[in-house]
C-alpha cells in the first residue's frame, strides 16, 4: 500500500486521461517502453479511472453506516446471500444489456413475498441525476395498474448503482406465450388490448414505456399480461447520457441502451420522446405477432445501418409476409392498423393508446361487411353534419381550386398557365372524393373520425398523388398547415409549413405560386405568434403584406387585407399594445363587413379578436360584453347555430361576465354573483356547442371547464367548482403539449378541495401538480416553485410543518441566482419565514425546544434578512420580525 | 411515524455567536498564511456536525445522511451573527469536508469495533447500523486518502471533498476557486489512485 515514484506515473496517467483512443495507445507505449512493469501499472489506473474507482460523491456515508449499502462483493455481480439495502439475494433471473435482475427477498422478515431487484450497470454520477433517478422514482412508485408488475422500492445500492424492486411476476414472455399455447389472431390482438390498456393509463399520468418488447411483457399461465420496467428505460438513458457524454452519435449511444428491432425513428436519432414512441412499439409487436417477425429485418447491422433502416425503410404491410393462413385476414384492416402505428412520423400514428385499442376493438367486433356497404350515404351525410370544422375545411379546400381555376381562366392568356390551373382543379376536386371515399368504408359508421385522421389521410395523399405536381400539392399543404395550426399543434405545423417552400421552390414560377406563398408567410406569422417570436412574425407579416401589394388587382381580395390587419392586431396585441389592437381589429372588421355583401365570417373573427384585446388589456369590460352579446347574435343570425367559431364567442362573452365580476367591489357581492351566474350560464351554451363540434378531450372543452371552475369557485359554489375543475383536468391530462394546462387544474382541484375542508384530496391532486411540473420542466422554474409553495399550504393545513419547509425550501431555492427579481421570490420567502416561525411556536408550546429550533431560528434571521426592507413587502417582514423577536424572547427566558 | 421527542435543555444562543466568532478568527488566520488554523476551525466546527448529523439520522431514520445539507445548515447558522465568515466561505467548506471525513471515519472505527465484539461507544451517531455498511473498506480509503495527500495535497482535498461531503464538482470549483474541468479531473484522477492503492 505505499506509491512508489508517484510524480512520474502520475505525469503518465494525466496525459494519457486527455488522449482518447489510438492516440493514447501510443502515448502509453511511448511512455513505458521498455518498462512492463510500469505499463501494467498505468493500464491499471485507467481501468479504475474507467468507473471513477466505483466511487461515487457522497458515497462515504454509505460506507460508513450503510443505509442501503449491501454486504458481499464489492462491485459486479451479486450471489445468493448478499444484501441490496433491506433485500437479501436468492438467485439470478437474467441478465440484460444494462442491467442484472435477481430474485430476492426481504432480510428483515417484514413480508414474505418473492421480489425482483433491478440493479442497474451505471451509476448516476452527478448530482443532477441523482436528482431525477429520486424524482422518477417517486413517480414510477405511485403508478399502478393490474397489468403493471409494481414497483415496491429502489434505490442507490452503496456502489452508487440505482436498484428497483419490482413485483415479480412468474410468466412467459409475449411472444413465446403465444406460440406455445398457439394462440390464433383474435387471442392474440386481445393480449394487446390488454397492454394498451395500462398504456393508456401510464400515458395519462406521463410516464412513457419506451423499451416495449416481448421479453418486457410477461403472460402469466392464466392469460394475463404484466409490463415491466415502466420508466427505467428514461432513467438509463438519463443515467447513461452523464456517464457517456464524449459519446457523439446518438443512434450509438442508444444502442447501448436499448433494443433495436422495436426502437422508433425518433428514439434512433436521438431525438425527443413521447407516448407516440409507446404507441410505435406496440405496432412492432403487432407486427410481430401477426406477421411472425419484426417489421425490420436487423441482424448483423451497423449501428449506421440502424438508423437507415428504422427512419428511412417502409417495411411491407403484416400480410405480406404472414403465413398464407393468415394473409387474407391480415389484408385491409389489420394491414392498415399496424402500418399507422409504425408510422416514421409521431404525429402521424395513433394519437393515444385508447385510439389504437378502439381500432382493434372495431375489428374484433365487426358487422358484417354487406350491412355497412347499404347505408354509405346516410352515414355520410350524418358524417358531415357532425364535423362541421372539417367541412368548412373541406369547402375551404373546394372553394380554393374554384376560385385557382376561374381567375386562370380569366386574366391568364396564356395557354400552358390556364392548363397547368385546370389540373390543379381537377387534382383537387378528386382528391376530395378521394378522401370522402377514404374516410367511408373504413370506419365512417362509427361516426368518431376525427379532423385530425382526416388531415393525416389528406397528408399521406397529398404526398403520394401530387408527387408530379409540386404546386398542387402546395397549395394542399398550405391548408393542411392552418388547419394543424388551429389544432394546436405546432410542430406539425411548422413542418408542413417548411414542405410548402420546398414544393414552391420545385414548383416556381407556375400559375397561383404568389399565392400560396403569401398564404404561406401568413400561417407562418400565426404560428411566430403562437409561439411568441413576435418580431419574427412582424417580419412575416411585413414580407406578406409587400408580396400582397405585388400581387395582380384580382388576387387583392378583401380577405386578404383583412387577413394582413388581423395578423397585425395581434402581434400589437401580444406586444402588449391593447389599444393599438383594438384600433386595427376595428379597421379589419370595417373592410370584411364593407361592399355588397358582409363576409360575416371575418367580421365575427376580426370582432372576436377584437373583444378579447379589450378584455385582456382591462379597457372598457362593459363594452366588450357588449360587443361579445352582440357577436353571437350575429353569429346566429348569419352564419347558423351549429357552427364552431359561435364556441369562441360564447366563451368570450362569458369571459367578459367573469371579468366583469372580479373587477367589481367585493362589497357589492350581489352585483358579483350575478356577474359569475351570467358567465357561467354563457359557458354552459359554450360547453353545450362545444360536445357538438370537438372531442371531449379537446383543448377548448378544457378551457371552457377550467373558466367554468374558476367562476364558481369566486361564487362560493366550491361543489361546482370541484366538477369543473376535475373535467379540465381530465380533458388536459393525456396530452403532452398540455402538461402544463393539465398540471394548472390538478393545482385546482386540490385548491377547490382545501377549500372544502379536505386537505387530504388537495394533498393528493397538489402531488400531481408538482409531479407533472417535475416532468416537464428542467430545472428552475417558477410554476415549479408555485405548485410546491401550494403542496406546502396543504401539508400546512395537515400540521405536517416539516414537510411545509421542505417544500418551501425548494420553492425559494429557486430564487437564488437568475430569477432572484421574480415577483414570486417575496411572498414565498415570507412564507418559509412563517412557516418556520410556526414550528418554533410549536417546539415551544410544546416544550420541545432543542438545538434545532435555534438552527430555525437562524434560518428565519437570514431570511429575514434577505427581504427588501422597503417597499409594499415591509409590512409582512415587519410583523414576521416583530413575531420573530417575540419568539426568541420567549426562547430566552426559558430556564 | 415521526416520533418527536424531548431534546433537554437548550443551549444558550450564546454558544452559536461565540463559535461564529472563533471560527471566523482562525479562518482569517489561515487565510493570512498560518497553517495550523485550518485544523483548529476543523476541530471547532467537528462537534456541531456531528450534532446535527445525529439530529438528521434520528430525524429521518430511513433517510441517507444527507452531509451537504448538513455543511449548508451549519454555515447558515454562523453566518446569520455579525461576523465575517462569509469572507472566507471556501476555506469554511473545505475545514467542515474535512470535518465531516473524521465524523464518518471514527463512525466505521466504532462499527468495526463493535463488530469485533467491542465496547459500545455511550452515544453514537446512529444506533441503527448495525450489519451494514462496509467500515473496514472506509478505513482503508481513509489510509489511502492520506498517503496519496502526501504526494498531491489538492487532489486529496478535491475527493475529499466530493467523497466525504458529497459536493458538486461546482461547489468544489467554487471553493478552490478553479475550473470545474479540473476539478472533475482531478477528481478521476483520485479515484483511480486510491481504487489501486486500496486494491493491492
Amino acid at each position: 500500500m505505499t506509491i512508489t515514484d508517484f510524480e512520474r506515473v502520475d505525469r503518465i496517467l494525466r496525459r494519457a486521461l486527455e488522449y482518447e483512443g489510438e492516440r493514447r495507445e501510443r502515448w502509453i507505449r511511448r511512455a513505458t517502453r521498455g518498462e512492463p512493469d510500469l505499463e501494467v501499472r498505468v493500464r491499471k489506473l485507467l481501468e479504475a479511472a474507467n468507473d471513477d474507482g466505483g466511487f461515487a460523491p457522497g458515497g462515504a456515508h454509505e460506507l460508513a453506516s450503510g443505509r442501503l449499502g449491501e454486504t458481499g462483493s464489492e462491485l459486479g455481480a451479486l450471489t445468493a446471500g448478499d444484501r441490496v439495502g433491506k433485500y437479501r439475494i436468492l438467485g439470478t433471473l437474467g441478465r440484460g444489456g444494462m442491467a442484472t435482475v435477481y430474485l430476492a427477498e426481504r432480510a428483515d422478515g417484514e413480508f414474505e413475498h418473492q421480489v425482483a431487484l433491478k440493479l442497474l450497470d451505471p451509476a448516476p454520477f452527478d448530482e443532477e441525476s441523482r436528482r431525477r433517478f429520486h424524482d422518477e422514482r417517486r413517480i414510477l412508485a405511485r403508478f399502478r395498474h393490474p397489468h403493471v408488475a409494481q414497483i415496491h422500492d429502489g434505490g442507490l445500492a452503496r456502489d452508487g448503482r440505482p436498484f428497483f424492486v419490482l413485483e415479480w411476476v412468474d410468466g412467459l414472455p409475449l411472444d413465446e406465450h403465444c406460440s406455445q399455447q398457439g394462440l390464433g389472431l383474435e387471442q392474440r390482438l386481445r393480449l394487446i388490448l390488454q397492454v394498451l390498456d395500462a398504456l393508456g393509463e401510464a400515458h395519462r399520468q406521463l410516464v412513457v414505456h419506451r423499451d416495449l418488447k416481448p421479453s418486457n411483457l410477461l403472460v402469466t399461465a392464466d392469460g394475463r399480461v404484466k409490463m415491466l420496467d415502466f420508466g427505467i428505460a428514461k432513467i438509463l438513458q438519463d443515467v447513461e447520457s452523464t456517464v457517456d457524454r464524449q459519446q457523439a452519435h446518438a443512434t450509438t449511444r442508444f444502442l447501448r441502451v436499448l433494443t433495436p428491432q422495436y426502437a422508433s425513428p425518433e428514439q434512433v436519432r436521438g431525438e425527443a420522446i413521447s407516448t407516440a414512441t409507446d404507441i410505435y412499439q406496440v405496432g412492432g409487436l403487432l407486427y410481430l405477432l401477426l406477421a411472425g417477425r419484426t417489421p425490420h429485418d436487423l441482424s448483423g447491422s451497423t449501428p449506421a445501418d440502424v438508423e437507415r433502416i428504422v427512419c428511412a425503410e417502409v417495411p411491407p404491410p403484416p400480410s405480406e409476409v404472414a403465413s398464407t393462413a393468415w394473409r387474407r385476414r391480415l389484408t385491409g384492416d389489420l394491414d392498415a392498423i399496424v402500418m399507422k402505428a409504425l408510422r416514421k412520423e409521431p404525429r402521424m400514428r395513433y394519437e393515444s393508446a385508447a385510439e389504437l385499442a378502439a381500432d382493434l376493438e372495431a375489428y374484433l367486433d365487426r358487422r358484417p361487411v354487406s350491412a355497412r356497404r347499404g347505408a354509405t350515404w346516410y352515414r355520410m351525410r350524418r358524417w358531415v353534419r357532425r364535423h362541421a370544422v372539417l367541412t368548412t375545411l373541406l369547402v375551404l379546400l373546394g372553394v380554393y381550386a374554384l376560385t385557382v381555376t376561374w381567375l386562370g381562366w380569366r386574366f391568364d392568356k396564356e395557354r400552358r398557365a390556364a392548363e397547368a390551373s385546370a389540373s390543379l382543379a381537377i387534382a383537387s376536386s378528386n382528391f376530395l372524393q378521394d378522401l370522402f371515399r377514404d374516410a367511408d368504408p373504413y370506419r365512417a359508421g362509427r361516426g368518431d373520425l376525427t379532423v385530425r385522421d382526416l388531415l393525416d389521410r389528406a397528408q399521406e395523399r397529398a404526398d403520394r398523388q401530387f408527387a408530379a405536381e409540386p404546386l398542387t400539392a402546395a397549395a394542399v399543404q398550405g391548408l393542411i398547415a392552418r388547419a394543424l395550426l388551429n389544432l394546436g399543434d405546432r410542430g406539425a405545423a411548422a413542418e408542413s409549413l417548411s414542405r410548402v417552400d420546398a414544393l414552391l421552390e420545385r414548383g416556381a414560377d407556375g400559375f397561383g405560386t404568389e399565392l400560396i406563398r403569401f398564404d404561406a408567410l401568413a400561417t407562418a406569422a400565426v404560428l411566430a405568434q403562437h409561439e411568441s417570436r413576435l418580431s419574427e412574425a412582424g417580419e412575416l407579416i411585413d414580407r406578406a403584406d409587400a408580396l400582397f401589394e405585388q400581387l395582380p388587382q384580382a388576387h387583392r381580395t378583401r380577405e386578404g387585407r383583412a387577413r394582413i390587419l388581423r395578423l397585425r392586431g395581434r402581434g400589437a396585441d401580444l406586444a402588449g399594445r391593447h389599444a393599438d389592437a383594438v384600433e386595427i381589429f376595428r379597421n379589419a372588421e370595417e373592410i370584411s363587413a364593407g361592399g355588397a355583401r358582409p363576409d360575416w365570417d371575418r367580421v365575427l373573427l376580426a370582432r372576436h379578436d377584437r373583444v378579447l384585446a379589450m378584455i385582456r388589456g382591462g379597457m372598457n369590460l362593459d363594452q366588450a360584453v357588449e360587443l361579445a352579446t352582440e357577436s353571437i347574435e350575429l353569429h346566429q343570425r348569419h352564419l347558423g347555430e351549429d357552427h364552431p367559431m359561435l364556441v369562441h364567442h360564447l366563451v368570450l362573452a362569458g369571459r367578459g361576465y367573469g371579468s366583469l365580476a372580479w373587477r367589481a367591489d367585493p362589497a357589492r357581492s350581489e352585483e358579483r354573483a350575478s356577474g359569475f351566474e351570467r358567465g357561467l350560464e354563457l359557458l354552459e351554451a359554450a360547453a353545450t356547442a362545444a360536445s357538438r363540434h370537438f372531442d371531449p378531450s379537446s383543448p377548448v372543452v378544457a378551457e371552457i371547464e377550467f373558466l367554468r371552475g374558476g367562476f364558481a369557485y369566486s361564487n362560493g359554489a366550491l361543489d361546482d367548482a370541484l366538477e369543473y375543475y376535475k373535467g379540465a383536468y381530465r380533458a388536459h391530462s393525456g396530452r403532452e403539449s398540455f402538461a402544463s394546462d393539465a398540471a394548472a387544474s390538478a393545482k385546482w382541484v386540490g385548491l377547490t378541495y382545501l377549500a372544502l375542508e379536505q386537505p387530504e384530496k388537495a394533498l393528493q391532486y397538489i402531488q400531481q401538480a408538482v409531479d407533472i411540473r417535475l416532468q416537464i420542466v428542467d430545472g428552475k422554474d417558477y410554476r415549479l416553485a408555485q405548485a410546491r409553495a401550494t403542496l406546502a399550504q396543504v401539508y400546512h393545513r395537515l400540521g405536517r410543518l416539516d414537510s411545509a419547509i421542505e417544500e418551501l425550501r425548494l420553492a425559494v431555492d429557486t430564487f437564488q441566482d437568475e430569477l432572484s427579481d421574480h415577483k414570486l421570490r417575496v411572498p414565498l420567502t415570507e412564507f418559509l419565514v412563517t412557516t418556520l416561525l410556526d414550528r418554533i411556536e410549536a417546539d415551544l408550546d410544546g416544550g420541545l425546544m432543542g438545538r434545532e429550533t435555534h438552527v430555525l431560528v437562524d434560518e428565519a434571521r437570514t431570511l429575514l434578512g434577505r427581504l427588501p426592507s422597503d417597499g409594499a413587502a415591509s409590512a409582512g417582514a415587519e410583523t414576521q420580525k416583530a413575531r420573530l423577536a417575540q419568539l426568541e424572547r420567549a426562547l430566552e427566558e426559558l430556564p | 411515524m415521526e416520533r418527536v421527542e424531548p431534546r433537554g435543555r437548550p443551549e444558550a444562543d450564546g454558544h452559536v455567536l461565540q463559535a461564529a466568532e472563533e471560527i471566523t478568527r482562525e479562518l482569517l488566520r489561515y487565510a493570512e498564511g498560518e497553517a495550523g488554523a485550518f485544523d483548529r476551525v476543523v476541530d471547532l466546527v467537528y462537534r456541531d456536525l456531528r450534532r446535527l448529523a445525529r439530529r438528521q439520522l434520528r430525524r429521518y431514520p430511513r433517510r441517507h445522511l444527507e452531509t451537504t445539507a448538513l455543511v449548508h445548515e451549519l454555515y447558515i447558522r454562523f453566518a446569520s451573527g455579525h461576523n465575517q465568515i462569509w469572507r472566507n466561505r471556501g476555506h469554511f467548506y473545505a475545514a467542515s469536508a474535512k470535518a465531516m471525513r473524521h465524523i464518518l471515519v471514527d463512525e466505521a472505527r466504532r462499527v468495526s469495533r463493535v463488530k469485533r465484539g467491542g465496547s459500545l461507544d455511550p452515544e453514537p451517531l446512529t444506533d441503527r447500523i448495525a450489519d451494514q455498511g462496509n467500515p473496514d473498506l472506509m478505513l482503508r480509503v481513509d489510509d489511502a486518502l492520506n498517503k496519496l495527500a502526501e504526494h498531491d495535497p489538492r487532489m486529496a482535498q478535491v475527493f475529499e471533498c466530493r467523497f466525504f461531503a458529497g459536493y458538486s464538482s461546482a461547489e468544489v470549483a467554487d471553493i478552490f476557486d478553479t475550473p470545474r474541468r479540473t476539478v472533475q479531473r482531478d477528481w478521476t484522477r483520485a479515484c483511480a489512485w486510491l481504487r489501486t492503492i486500496v486494491g493491492s
